[in-house]
């Protein structure tokens, strides 16, 4: 018996032992996704520009709320009217959050592809920094478009104590980022390491990608009045003199699918639906002198079939009125522009009328090019800088409705107070808050 | 459940079975008679034990017993019931026809709790403030779900009901706030198995897009069928629970479920039919002129106001039409118990079926559970436990929205009282100008299901070693596993307002979850009798869990005519998760209990996990306690008779709560764009390989009494509780790519009392009333922060969000009036800083729960009221009404918003509400008919026929102006809590039932 009660203290004890050296393996992988250091390039180029796109999500709905092209019928979210068009932007909430976090998502994409670029071969790494310092670059000029002398940041840390980098110094840095990247990807021989998406058809070799950068670098030296630099870039760009509604469409987009994990576009809506999202200010159709005939107005507005006008925006205590809805996008997976021709065509008109030797017949003839295009008649010849300046900001707003222009044109023209004023509490707003982590708690 | 696992049970098992011997008797004493209790009635089922030698027994249905002692000189037999004090009767020669009289134990002192994993001790000895809930005082009226009933039962638990949808989640919180964003809710142990309590996403936010966080998921203990439970025991917190070690931080709640009993068949059946209605309605405005209604909604509506006018119908009770249904309950249990001495079992069966307030709401719960105890030998028993639950609940769409607003109360804020949408005759329904989707065509056409089907195994072999007068050696393993599928269904069809505007118009969305928890506990329990009554008991042991989920949720949009298939959509969008955890743990602990006057133990586990950032490492949570009965100490003398029990105790205990499955992985977020395939790029949270568990130790002390001869009773007890390593998401500037880090960022110290009197001032052959009061305090703060002060949870500041900082409440509210200036149009702009204004706190400044439980002759009447004092509310539902001036009262709608708009510095978040309430929770009045007068009834053998009316949540007393000040938007969270955003309003049951005992 003695023994009998030894032998089964014993295999009690040793099942316990031996249960802890049977265990499985506790040091497993995430069960769930790669990390970044062992995703493939494809997978991170892929995911960069899936966040490259996310900032369309809401960023161009507000800034065009900001810039009086649009009113977002948010249902009775009173924040819509209230932080965009009454300049109550709340530094702690989503509609500054929100669109600095995406922004600066993409960035950080962008940064991991720098990461791992260091460890391909030369030709290789050197087209994937250009493509990510690109990318980048045109996230930091959003980012700085609409934080404008509040400013931005430009190293990425883990603490909140960053400097933040104004307007100026901003513009001169992602004008450094492009340059760089243009150097990059002419050392990137004849084709990337990667896939790009459809929205870079023609431009998806480091040769022709190069156009897309020097058209950045274009917008950039716009914004810094720094015309030389704009057309010499202009010329390397992807700019092209024709004056068909095709050409004027030729750019980079960001696109949209029905595929598993792929997202519709954000702008979509049905326009023969019983409510409505998206509203067109009344001042859209209202300023425009040939509505008879520019298509920039008959193609991307229309009349709702199905609602009866007009409509009111909910906490504008009836104020805010509207008879036209947005119309641009037709089907849910049109994609939406990054940059266009029509842009780089308006870009030089303006370095001519502006730039150290003003020339307005050239001015003039590329505004022309967009209007022919638009089905609108042509301008007579442009005489003076302010008049050319109010020709180009009206082209601007028709040609790059909702594309994130309206706003920073009218800003850096300083003509911010022509942004309609409808309650006497409204505001044009100058620029976001910094979103309040960014600032350190003393 | 893994092979080696499995090896070792049958290893064990069958060494056992070789270590079975038989015993043969020589002389004996036999002795027997009847058991009564106080009242005169004879009591079945006693269990009758003999001490020192191996001898016992069972009173029969007629409560007669007989026991024969194989020791010439006898022994004594202790008589033990459930709910009376032990009676010992001194067996010393055989003797025929002994009446044991057995007394009630009113205030429960001799109840065994649990100090250890397999090791208990009388209450009256316990060193630690446990609380219990018998099964008589667990449903007196019927609940929905196990955690609804727990509700205002015993001093230290908070129960908060997150939605009133049908099918669950209930916020268990013990003694306060113990982690920031871990689990803050109790460990469940059900006859030693750890069950799953997860609440796994049904995302229904892929419709609503409001949020996963938002979705008000039911948390998975909302499966246990109430009525299987025997009694349950809460071990608040670390003090108690330590020797659960890593998960036990929140507190254990240990449910042991019915079992069989020898020497008697029993059949306990009960049907209830009940009746859900609204518990209370907000108001929306009335409008009296076309000015009022142009305003509000606009030109547009002035027609509908005009024919509402015409039609004489300008204000319809769209509360009423919409949650106005009175939801048909019934609810039919059997209970089947019985066995032999060597076999015992339990069989039990619900079948729950209720209709919710709104149409196509509801909840059903089929339920089977089968407990057999075996007793191979003397030395060897083994008990199996096997349930199969099924719940079905549909849950309709309430809650925050962001698009389309088809969530019903939030459509509802924004729509006008004169507007007539409801359906049309011909099936078809109004347009809804005022808002993207019609409430009444959602409630008709939209389903919002969750079904879950669970299967829970659970054993314990228990073994006596060896057995001596003064050695006792046991072997105990306790081991389950917990498995269930979850599958969530949701769908809108394409005919309705909402989907119309869709990019890919028609949703089905599909969810579908498996589970498996299993766990294993092997003890070694060595007792040693020492001089007198002293005991020393040691246990060794060790545990090991895994826990394996998917989660793989399809999201198929586009449809061109029906919803019956995925396949038929244009668009699929699947996504995965899964979660994998091991973890293992090694305990040893000490308990004295000398001369039943001092209990003394001390502790320590040690544990690891797979979810640690070091999975090497183990975790150490020590824990030590004591108490002294004064009053069994000879000099507590004449005393006694005034106060017959008196005991000091205190203890002290760590616990850790674990860090959250895949908080250590940074794991990249999939996407794809333009149909280049996989993508994968930065997630909002990334993961902290450096993370280790949330420690929380725990000091508690106090006093139970009894007093007056034992008329009240008083149990009061003082902790602290200082939670370490806390764990949350701390926040980085978004500039770094991503918006989160998990990491530990702090410290938070929680202090309270509880105090609870249970009194019996009346008790004689008619009358029995014993009311029972609970008072429960707690108060936490921050007392160390590593990171960042943040805002979390909620919608903001110009709400009221959660704010974590040093020196303040973690669930603190912080509002308008709480930040300097931020909006850009704010003059001096700079950026927020909390000027130490708190605007509001989610948890009750303090809660009492009074029962009262009045039997007169063959009437019980009973009654639970709930208070709780002084937590705050965010109520966004009245926010989104006032904004648009749609408020019943819209003067103070107007006043409010007034407020929130004043200039910086005197500007308020208008809708941050005092929350305070007090609930009628539970009201039943019983009358048990004689066995006289039911002697016809089935010839003899119905032994007991009860009727009643009983009811929960019949009353509702508060100032708040929603639906329920119970209210939690973002589900069981700590931070985020008390967010009011259209929640499917409450109801309250009513029910007759009717109880059968054969």
């Amino acid at each position: 018996m003695k023994f009998q009660r030894l032998l089964l203290i014993t295999t009690s004890v040793m099942t316990i032992v031996g249960m802890t050296s049977c265990q499985p393996d506790y040091n497993f992988p995430d069960p769930n996704a790669a990390t970044p250091q062992t995703a493939t390039i494809q997978a991170l180029v892929t995911g960069t520009l899936a966040s490259f796109r996310a900032r369309q999500t809401g960023m161009d709905q507000e800034v065009a709320m900001i810039g009086r092209e649009i009113f977002v019928n948010a249902g009775d979210d009173p924040r819509w009217i209230n932080e965009h068009i009454g300049g109550r932007l709340d530094a702690a909430g989503p509609f500054v959050n929100n669109p600095w976090t995406a922004m600066y998502r993409c960035i950080g994409n962008c940064q991991v592809l720098l990461d791992r670029a260091k460890d391909l071969p030369a030709a290789q790494r050197a087209g994937l920094e250009g493509f990510a310092n690109t990318l980048m670059a045109h996230h930091l000029l959003m980012a700085s478009n609409s934080w404008n002398e509040i400013g931005i940041k430009l190293e990425y840390r883990f603490t909140p104590d960053a400097p933040v980098v104004r307007r100026t110094e901003a513009l001169a840095a992602i004008a450094r980022r492009l340059d760089e990247a243009n150097t990059q990807l002419r050392s990137a021989g004849a084709t990337f390491g990667f896939r790009l998406h459809s929205g870079y058809t023609g431009f998806d070799t480091p040769a022709n990608f190069a156009r897309f950068n020097r058209a950045l670098r274009a917008r950039v030296a716009a914004y810094q009045s720094d015309y030389a630099t704009c057309t010499a870039a202009l010329r390397e760009s992807f700019l092209s003199e024709s004056n068909t509604e095709a050409d004027m469409r030729l750019g980079i987009y960001n696109v949209f699918s029905l595929e598993s994990g792929d997202a519709t576009n954000y702008l979509f809506q049905n326009i023969a639906a019983p409510t409505i999202r998206f509203w067109a200010h009344p001042d859209y159709v209202a300023q425009n002198r040939d509505t008879a005939v520019d298509k920039r107005v008959l193609n991307k507005v229309v009349v709702p079939a199905n609602i009866r006008v007009p409509f009111t925006m909910a906490g504008g205590e009836g104020a805010y009125r509207s008879s036209h809805i947005l119309a641009i996008y037709r089907v849910n997976t049109a994609p939406m522009p990054v940059m266009r021709n029509e842009e780089l065509l308006l870009l030089r008109a303006e370095a001519s009328a502006l730039g150290a030797a003003p020339n307005l017949t050239a001015a003039t003839e590329d505004i022309n090019r967009v209007r022919a295009a638009a089905g609108a008649p042509p301008i007579a010849a442009l005489t003076d800088r302010e008049s050319a300046i109010t020709q180009i900001l009206y082209e601007r707003r028709y040609s790059l409705f909702t594309e994130g222009h309206r706003w920073v044109d009218v800003r850096r023209f300083g003509r911010l107070n022509t942004l309609p004023r409808t309650r006497a509490t409204d505001v044009q707003v100058v620029s976001y808050p910094l979103p309040t982590f960014e600032v350190p708690v003393p | 459940m893994n092979k080696w696992r499995l090896s070792v049970a049958l290893s064990t098992i069958f060494v056992c079975m070789i270590g079975a011997f038989a015993s043969a008797f020589a002389q004996e004493v036999v002795v027997s008679g009847t058991v009564l209790d106080d009242r005169g009635k004879t009591v079945a089922g006693v269990s009758i034990k003999a001490k020192g030698v191996t001898a016992g027994g069972f009173s029969d249905s007629k409560g007669v017993w007989r026991v024969r002692i194989p020791n010439a000189n006898g022994a004594t037999l202790v008589f033990n019931y459930i709910g009376f004090k032990p009676f010992e009767l001194k067996a010393t020669e055989s003797k025929a026809d002994i009446v044991v009289r057995l007394q009630e134990d009113v205030l429960k002192t001799s109840d065994v709790v649990v100090t250890g994993i397999t090791s208990g001790i009388k209450k009256t000895n316990s060193p630690t403030a446990v609380g219990v809930i018998s099964a008589k005082d667990l449903v007196p009226a019927p609940a929905q779900t196990v955690d609804q009933a727990f509700a205002g039962k015993f001093a230290g638990i908070s129960i908060t009901q997150n939605t009133g949808a049908p099918g669950g989640g209930i916020n268990v919180n013990l003694r306060g706030v113990t982690t920031l964003t871990g689990s803050s809710q109790p460990l469940y142990v059900i006859d030693g198995m750890i069950i799953n309590n997860n609440a796994f996403g049904n995302n229904s936010n892929s419709i609503t897009a409001a949020g996963a966080n938002q979705d008000q998921n039911a948390n998975r203990v909302a499966d246990i069928n109430p009525n299987d439970i025997e009694d349950i025991q809460v071990l608040k917190g670390p003090s108690a629970a330590a020797i659960y070690g890593a998960k036990a931080a929140a507190g254990v709640i240990v449910i042991t479920t019915k079992k069989g009993s020898a020497g008697k068949f029993t059949l306990d059946v009960s049907q209830q039919f009940g009746v859900n209605s609204l518990l209370k309605k907000v108001g929306q405005r009335r409008f009296t002129t076309e000015d009022e209604v142009r305003e509000v909604f606009g030109a547009g509506y002035v027609p509908t106001w005009q024919k509402a006018v015409r039609d004489n119908l300008t204000f319809i009770d769209h509360e009423q039409e919409m949650y106005g249904q009175n939801g048909f309950i019934s609810e039919t249990s059997l209970g089947l118990r019985g066995g032999s001495e060597q076999t015992q079992y339990y069989v039990g069966g619900t079948f729950r079926n209720e209709d919710g307030i709104v149409r196509r709401t509801g909840y059903q719960r089929t339920s089977i559970r089968t407990n057999i105890t075996h007793n191979f030998s003397e030395n060897l028993t083994v008990d199996a436990g096997l349930t199969y639950n099924r719940t079905n609940s549909s849950r309709g769409f309430t809650g925050n929205a962001n698009v389309n607003l088809i969530s019903l109360p939030y459509a509802w804020s924004l729509m006008p009282s004169f507007d007539s949408v409801q359906r049309r005759p011909d099936g078809t329904y109004p347009i809804l100008k005022a808002n993207p989707s019609n409430p009444y065509e959602v409630i008709d056409k939209m389903n919002n299901t969750e079904l879950v089907n669970r299967f829970m195994a659970s054993g314990k072999l228990n073994w006596k070693i060896f057995k001596t007068d003064e050695q006792k050696l046991e072997f105990i393993a306790l081991g389950g596993a917990d498995f269930f599928h979850q599958e969530n269904n949701q769908n809108s069809p394409i005919n309705t307002q909402h989907e119309a505007p869709r990019p890919t118009p028609g949703i089905v969305n599909i969810t579908n979850v498996s589970n498996l928890n299993a766990n294993l506990f092997l003890n070694l329990v060595h007792e040693f009798q020492l001089a007198g009554t002293t005991t020393i008991r040691t246990t060794v042991g060790a545990q090991f869990e895994n826990q394996e989920a998917n989660s793989v949720n399809s999201l198929s949009q586009g449809f061109v005519t029906s919803l019956t298939s995925l396949n038929q959509a244009q668009t699929n969008v699947h996504a995965q998760n899964r979660l994998q955890r091991y973890d293992q743990g090694f305990l040893g602990q000490v308990e004295a209990d000398i001369n039943d006057q001092i209990y003394v133990s001390a502790g320590v586990r040690a544990d690891r996990s797979s979810a640690n950032g070091n999975v090497n490492q183990y975790y150490l949570f020590p824990k030590a306690n004591a108490s002294i009965r004064l009053s069994k100490f000879d000099f507590w003398g004449d005393v006694a008779n005034a106060i017959p029990e008196f005991k000091i105790r205190a203890a002290y205990g760590e616990a850790g709560n674990p860090a959250p499955v895949n908080a250590k992985f940074t794991t990249l977020i999939s996407s794809n764009i333009g149909g280049l395939g996989a993508g994968l790029g930065l997630p909002g949270t990334v993961g902290n390989p450096d993370i280790i568990p949330e420690r929380a130790a725990e000091l508690e002390a106090g006093i139970d009494a009894t007093f007056a001869g034992g008329v009240i009773g008083l149990e009061a007890t003082y902790f602290i509780k200082t939670v370490y390593n806390l764990i949350a998401n701390e926040s980085l500037p978004r500039s770094s790519g991503v918006a989160f880090r998990t990491a530990n960022i702090g410290t938070m110290q929680n202090n309270g009392i509880e105090v609870a009197l249970n009194l019996n001032p009346v008790r004689n052959e008619v009358i029995d009333w014993r009311p029972r009061i609970n008072f429960f305090a707690s108060r936490a703060v921050m007392t160390e922060l590593r990171v960042q002060p943040f805002n979390s949870g909620g919608f903001g500041a110009f709400y009221g969000t959660n704010r974590v900082e040093r020196g303040f409440s973690p669930t603190m509210f912080a509002g308008r009036q709480s930040f300097g200036p931020r909006f850009m149009g704010d003059t001096a702009f700079t950026a927020s800083q909390f000027n130490g204004t708190v605007a509001g706190d989610a948890l009750p400044d303090f809660q009492i729960g009074f029962a009262n439980d009045l039997r007169i002759g063959n009437f019980n009447f009973y009654f639970l009221i709930d208070w709780r004092q002084g937590q705050e509310v965010v109520n966004l539902t009245q926010a989104t009404l006032d904004e648009i001036a749609n408020a019943a009262d819209v003067a103070a709608a107007a006043e409010r918003q007034r407020i929130q708009n004043l200039p910086l510095g005197q500007a308020r978040s208008m809708n941050i509400e005092d929350g305070s309430f007090v609930k009628v929770r539970e009201v039943a009045i019983n009358y048990t008919f004689d066995k006289s007068a039911i002697g016809g009834l089935f010839g003899d053998a119905v032994q007991y026929l009860r009727v009643g009316f009983s009811g929960r949540n019949l009353l509702m007393f508060t100032n708040y102006l929603g639906y329920d000040p119970e209210v939690s938007n973002f589900g069981n969270v700590v931070l985020g809590r008390g967010q009011d955003v259209a929640p499917f309003p409450s109801s309250r049951s009513v029910y007759f039932n009717i109880a059968l005992g054969f």
